[in-house]
């Protein structure tokens, strides 16, 4: 687990875990997406 | 380990230009997806055995490059492999990792050092950022991009890392032995 993820596992409660998820799986695009959008970029500046 | 995986994409981005960036990121990535995956519907104890333990390692860094090199028909497979690979020991530095089973939880712990992880990943989003600048942004606009993306990478980590140190009640304890 991310530690982004151990965040969201201590901020919301262990019983919504369909709040959760969702929310970790953002937390794993969000790197993602980052870096694709800059690396994108970066090559459209050539 | 957090933003560090997409650090040690970065990296592996800047010796292997060929590869997309979003299949190695995905691939730095890999094992926190197999785990997420495994947890979907409900979560479910013990799922680290088959996303983090060594073996599970190698197997899913196989299947993605593997999968990379004969779906996609694209050359880099390896640098998929390797970074699928290089989850363990990044997360070894920040957290306690199996290496066959849960019995034997192995790693450092920063987690709970909170000035310590994010020295380190801070460390390595600032490692590849100059190594992805020196290969690929030669003009000045494509540096401020890079720089960009550096900070927003290490922003992320630092809100995390003040949020979480905040409610964290659980003392630092690294792990080196076999038996945990």
């Amino acid at each position: 687990m991310t530690l982004a993820g151990l965040l969201i596992l201590q901020v919301i409660p262990a019983s919504r875990w369909h709040v959760q998820w969702p929310l970790i799986l953002i937390a794993l695009l969000l790197p993602l997406c980052l870096t694709a959008v800059a690396d994108r970029l970066v090559r459209a500046m050539r | 380990m957090y933003v560090g995986h997409a650090a040690i994409a970065l990296a592996l981005k800047s010796r292997v230009p060929e590869v997309p960036i979003v299949p190695l990121t995905l691939a730095c990535y890999g094992p926190d997806w197999i785990e997420l995956a495994l947890m979907i519907p409900r979560p479910r104890e013990g799922m680290a055995i088959y996303s983090h333990s060594l073996p599970a390692l190698f197997i899913g860094a196989a299947i993605a490059a593997a999968l990379f090199s004969h779906v996609a028909r694209q050359p880099g497979g390896y640098a998929l492999f390797i970074g699928w690979l290089l989850h363990w020991p990044a997360d070894f530095i920040t957290g306690i990792k199996p290496i066959t089973g849960l019995q034997t939880l192995v790693g450092l712990d920063l987690y709970h050092l909170p000035v310590a992880d994010f020295a380190v990943e801070a460390g390595l989003v600032l490692i590849a950022g100059v190594l992805y600048a020196r290969r690929f942004a030669r003009n000045r606009m494509q540096q401020r991009v890079v720089l960009a993306l550096g900070a927003a990478l290490m922003i992320v980590q630092l809100a995390i890392v003040i949020r979480l140190a905040r409610m964290d009640g659980r003392l630092w304890q690294p792990s080196l032995t076999i038996h945990n």
